[in-house]
């Protein structure tokens, strides 16, 4: 049996939680990110439709493109108390993305909430490319 | 860059390592680890020795690289590091020498209630507790703070809140800094950390953070017990938490922002994480303001879950809190940056000094420390894990001398986060903490599975070697009764 083409683990780190990603194509990377990041806070119920959002972010390389991704998720969450999901990338480079999606404020007497992520961190975050496989390790910080 | 096992390391005495300077290419200083050999054999093949000796290449660093015994892998500076930097010899400040969550603090109030005569009311005074005070993910408070309000709590820390009725102005006098760093600037903190903290200032948070209902277990010194309004049997509180989403973003927005100027300073840096900018440059002034406002939305932040505590304790006991004598003890700082007076070859130089994960300790006689401590030193308050004891120590001659006046901070983990969830696998960590006499309660399983005690290094063990080494003597000890945790 083949492995996923794209996908997310978390691997053993003492104080905090390493998220391992992987995907062949950027948008595969990325989402994947988001899946793993959304896993971590725990099981969240939306209350309501939500709404549409973009979200345009632009960053020197695409490592703290991949950065300021789940940081910009993080934000939502952590001052909103939202979730982004159903999201499309218009558009992603090494430098800029561009999202298209739903963001829908979190049911807390509905969801399960298990991890308080305080930061992404750039510690070990690199995003490489081989032999047609995006790859990237990010540690967050609880 | 790496542990390896061939990092060079020499043991000096009992309690320290030393990282020889030219262990390592680019170390200005040698590194010193305070352990015992017990500790040391834990710290062995991790990666936060390496940490020690990057932070040595620091400019303007002075004397050592330090790290206290609850030394662990932290991100740049290892968790339990101190570095004091000479602003005038080029000297930097660096972000991740103070941390991601901006004055992680601990306080501690006293009361006049014995711990015997409390038993039977500890489960619901610690459920009264986790009615008051917001904890865990997601968990908004009573104050939101915007505009002028915000602006005011990130220049005034603690006496911003007091005069808003959170508190009484003696709390102020018994915190560090009373409560407030000068030389804070709330135009530096970004609108991003902003709007995360004004809905979380008098919010527990979650992780490690936790208000415990302890009792005084043990005395080791009258004296300073005395001094400090403690006695065996006496109930105690103790909250753990720092400056929520408000400083983690301080943090991440000042790790982007330096990205590239160490290099337009000529630092070359063998971690990125260790990002820095010279005391003395505007990068590095813009991000002090923006700490010190961070530090004091902490202060704040602990101080408005002092007034709820005490709030708690009123209901259920039916008194006010000031009959029940619950008056604040000491609250210290242990992630953070100040600039302080220190001895260095024979003239008293004005240096940064970076805490991160360590404790200020200064000795009896400092002027600094409030007046009803100065005879017996500056309180130091070690929280020890979840279900495990924690200790009231008081500053020492020896820290002035040889870490820049700091002493540890906690345990430090042993098991990550996924391993201790394996290992509460089908056991009730809540069930368990009740058999040894601590009622818990967590606003997530994870919570408390993660936190667990076998999780952590004994703080018995990290205590005994900063006595041995002179930094800091041991008041008590004391013992969870109750918990609240996120």
């Amino acid at each position: 049996m083949e492995p996923a083409r794209s996908g997310y683990e978390f691997l053993e780190h003492t104080a905090d939680v390493k998220l391992h990603v992987w995907g062949p194509t950027l948008e595969r990377l990325f989402a994947v990110a988001a899946d793993g990041f959304y896993h971590l806070l725990g099981e969240l119920t939306p209350a309501g439709d939500g709404e549409r959002l973009r979200i345009e972010l632009q960053a020197p390389d695409l490592t703290d493109l991949l950065h300021d991704w789940l940081a910009e998720l993080l934000f939502r969450f952590d001052t909103h108390g939202q979730c982004v999901e159903d999201f499309f990338f218009q558009e992603i480079t090494n430098n800029r993305l561009v999202v298209e999606g739903r963001v829908w404020p979190v049911d807390a007497a509905r969801s399960r909430f298990d991890s308080g992520v305080k930061a992404v961190t750039y510690h070990g975050l690199d995003v490489t490319k081989q032999a047609g496989r995006f790859e990237a390790t990010v540690i967050l910080d609880l | 860059m790496t542990q390896s096992p061939s990092v060079k390391l020499e043991r000096i005495d009992a309690c320290r390592v030393r990282i020889p300077k030219d262990a390592v290419p680019g170390m200005r200083v040698d590194g010193i680890i305070y352990a015992d050999e017990t500790l040391m054999k834990s710290v062995g093949q991790d990666p936060c020795v390496s940490q020690v000796a990057n932070v040595a290449t620091l400019p303007g660093i002075v004397k050592h690289s330090l790290a206290m015994p609850d030394i662990h892998f932290g991100y740049g500076f290892c968790i339990g590091g101190v570095a004091a930097t000479d602003p005038e010899n080029g000297g930097v400040i660096s972000p991740g020498g103070v941390g991601y969550d901006i004055n992680c603090g601990v306080r501690l109030i006293r009361s006049d209630l014995a711990g015997g005569e409390l038993r039977s009311r500890v489960a619901k005074l610690t459920d009264s507790l986790f009615q008051h005070v917001p904890c865990g993910v997601g968990e908004g408070g009573e104050v939101r703070l915007k505009g002028r309000d915000l602006d005011d709590v990130l220049s005034r820390g603690s006496a911003a809140v007091i005069e808003r009725r959170y508190g009484v102005p003696d709390d102020a006098e018994v915190t560090e800094a009373r409560g407030a760093l000068d030389g804070a600037d709330p135009g530096c903190v970004s609108d991003r950390a902003r709007q995360r903290g004004q809905g979380q200032c008098g919010t527990l948070g979650s992780g490690n953070h936790f208000i415990e209902i302890q009792v005084v277990e043990e005395v080791f010194d009258a004296e300073a017990a005395e001094a400090l309004g403690l006695k065996a049997g006496q109930v105690t509180v103790m909250i753990h938490s720092g400056s929520r989403g408000l400083g983690h973003q301080v943090c991440d927005d000042a790790i982007r922002d330096l990205r590239g100027v160490p290099k337009a300073y000529g630092i070359d840096l063998p971690d990125r994480q260790l990002v820095c900018a010279p005391v003395h440059s505007k990068e590095g002034q813009h991000y002090l303001k923006a700490m010190r406002s961070a530090a004091n939305f902490a202060w704040a932040n602990r101080q408005i879950m002092t007034h709820l505590v005490r709030q708690a304790f009123s209901e259920v006991l039916d008194r006010p809190w000031e009959a029940l004598g619950m008056h604040l003890v000491y609250d210290v700082a242990h992630n953070i940056s100040k600039m302080e007076t220190f001895e260095v070859g024979g003239a008293r130089k004005s240096l940064c000094v970076h805490r991160k994960g360590a404790t200020r300790a200064y000795p009896p006689g400092h002027p600094e420390v409030p007046p009803r401590y100065r005879k017996v030193g500056q309180p130091v308050i070690i929280p020890g894990d979840m279900g495990r004891c924690s200790y009231v120590l008081v500053g020492q001659p020896g820290a002035m001398e040889s870490t820049f006046g700091s002493t540890c901070h906690g345990a430090g983990r042993l098991l990550s986060r996924h391993a201790a969830i394996r290992a509460a696998k089908g056991r009730s960590i809540q069930k368990e903490l009740a058999a040894r006499g601590v009622y818990a309660r967590a606003r997530s399983r994870a919570g408390l599975d993660e936190e667990q005690p076998d999780a952590y290094k004994n703080v018995q063990d990290v205590v005994s070697v900063v006595e041995k080494a002179g930094l800091s003597r041991i008041v008590c000890r004391l013992r969870p009764l109750g918990v609240i945790k996120g």
